[in-house]
């Protein structure tokens, strides 16, 4: 984890090699904020779990690692969640991302690759929920690395400010969880890992991502509003949806006119035309478990996280050269939407 | 000298019910003789067909000025329908008038089965002026390439 002055970020930016995707990108400098997430859905049952790992440095005060989890019960309609908190000192993210980055932080220990694992327990009010997990990388095409920018510029310049990747878009986990209820048995869910880093948390967003495995698609975007200049820009979106060996991406960003986004308190319905031709994806996670996430900003704000990974969701594309194709999955959805107010229907985690 | 072009126009209609359906058609129009052009090509119309290869006729009128469309498509339950409309040329409102196209969607009896408008989105300006280029130029071989795979799912 090398030190990252302004020389090396725009030596970087401009035509540097790009840092491999699970590279950590904390510099040991205030006003930073990083995280490593995974999710993982039970390929039936409404049954989803959520972890990460996030590196916090405040501008005012010394830098937190913390670690989360989140199990969702789609049949029970409850959610056990966590977060534990540590000092950064005392947390570790060793190696160079790739092929491989260990991370220990707040209890939880996280191999991230390829070929992964993670440990960890959380104690919470109601009880103490532990986890040994191991995953792999499907083999299939759409599991390659994805982002969402169209451009690298994007990811390693400046601009904006919070960035995204998913270095393993398609994973597919085992192992076991024992929650204060019971244990759970992961036996070949479906998953992803994602990693966000950035000076901030993007002012508001939505994110979405699913995984169709029996047509052998995924599809993953966001609609965002960032603030520039002390303004809120118009809401921008992304979406990217891979079948087979075909990728199909809505990145243009900034040609609004073509995108019509919809965000509801717990949906999300995003129509985008471009070159590749139209997509329309529909998340919907009413009546679903949801959790809200408190993430702290380094200049002292909060951003709050509502968090479902039960979502419901129809993608429907027509390629410009191919004959149209609709993916659903009753509750495979990851859907989370970034506000700058909490929601009284939820307590903050 | 024939001509081609490849055209996208998408809408909404209202059917008889007062349901507000999306309508779209990818066609490539071809010919040009005496103003009669041929179209080919794949049309959206749920419920009617989600979708399906279309075919079908353009004529250009010089007076009354006019652009008459008349698509032809198989619904799901087997019926032809047809997808007919006029835009209507005017000086005094060019992009309006070229870029709007009022529709009916009929039954073989002629029976209207919905209503509406569909345009011209201006952001498919430059694939639908580079497609006027000497074939085969990108639009043509993609519009080539959605309706045969579309013809071989509805074969299948």
């Amino acid at each position: 984890m090398a030190a990252e002055g302004p020389l090396s970020a725009l030596a970087s930016a401009l035509g540097g090699k790009e840092a491999p995707d699970n590279a950590c990108r904390y510099g040991g400098r205030p006003g930073h904020v990083e995280s490593y997430f995974l999710r993982a859905n039970h390929s039936s049952r409404p049954l989803a779990l959520w972890l990460k790992a996030t590196i916090l440095a405040p501008l005012a005060s010394p830098a937190v690692a913390e670690a989360w989890f989140i199990f969702f019960d789609g049949e029970k309609g409850t959610t056990f969640a966590q977060r534990c908190t540590e000092p950064f000192e005392q947390a570790a993210f060793t190696g160079a991302g790739a092929p491989e980055l260990q991370v220990r932080a707040a209890g939880l220990e996280l191999l991230l690759g390829a070929q992964g694992s993670a440990r960890g327990a959380f104690v919470a009010p109601e009880g103490t929920a532990a986890l040994d997990l191991v995953w792999k990388a499907d083999a299939s095409p759409i599991a390659m690395p994805l982002s969402l920018f169209p451009y690298r510029l994007l990811r390693t310049g400046p601009f904006p400010k919070s960035k995204v990747l998913t270095p393993f878009p398609a994973l597919r986990f085992s192992g076991r969880v024992t929650l204060p209820g019971g244990e759970v048995v992961l036996d070949d869910w479906w998953g992803m890992q994602g990693h966000n880093w950035g000076k901030e948390h993007a002012f508001e967003y939505v994110w979405g991502q699913c995984l169709f495995p029996a047509d052998d698609a995924m599809a993953e975007g966001f609609s965002g509003r960032l603030r520039v200049a002390g303004r809120t820009s118009p809401r921008i979106s992304a979406l990217v949806v891979r079948k087979g060996a075909r990728t199909f991406r809505f990145d243009t960003l900034f040609d609004v006119w073509r995108q019509e986004a919809d965000v509801g308190a717990d949906a999300w319905r995003l129509t985008l035309r471009g070159g590749d031709g139209e997509a329309h994806i529909e998340m919907d996670a009413s009546g679903r478990p949801m959790v809200c996430l408190g993430y702290g900003n380094p200049n002292g704000e909060m951003s709050y996280c509502f968090n479902s990974k039960l979502a419901r969701v129809t993608l429907t594309v027509r390629p410009m050269d191919d004959a149209s194709f609709t993916c659903e999955s009753e509750h495979g959805g990851a859907l989370e939407f970034l506000r700058r107010e909490a929601d009284p229907r939820f307590p903050v985690v | 000298m024939p001509v081609a072009f490849v055209e996208t126009m998408r809408g909404t209609v209202r059917d008889t019910g007062g349901v507000v359906r999306s309508v779209d058609f990818h066609v490539r129009a071809s010919g040009g003789g005496r103003g009669r052009f041929a179209l080919s090509g794949v049309v959206h119309a749920a419920p009617w067909a989600e979708e399906t290869v279309a075919s079908g006729t353009m004529e250009f009128a010089l007076w009354p000025p006019a652009i008459d469309y008349d698509v032809r498509f198989r619904a799901a339950d087997g019926r032809e329908l047809r997808l007919f409309g006029a835009k209507k040329p005017s000086l005094f409102r060019p992009l309006e008038s070229m870029t709007v196209l009022a529709v009916a969607l009929a039954d073989e009896a002629g029976a209207v089965l919905a209503e509406g408008a569909l345009r011209f989105d201006l952001m498919d300006l430059p694939g639908f002026l580079s497609s006027w280029l000497p074939a085969p130029t990108k639009p043509h071989r993609q519009l080539d390439a959605r309706r045969a795979a579309v013809a071989r799912r509805e074969l299948a």
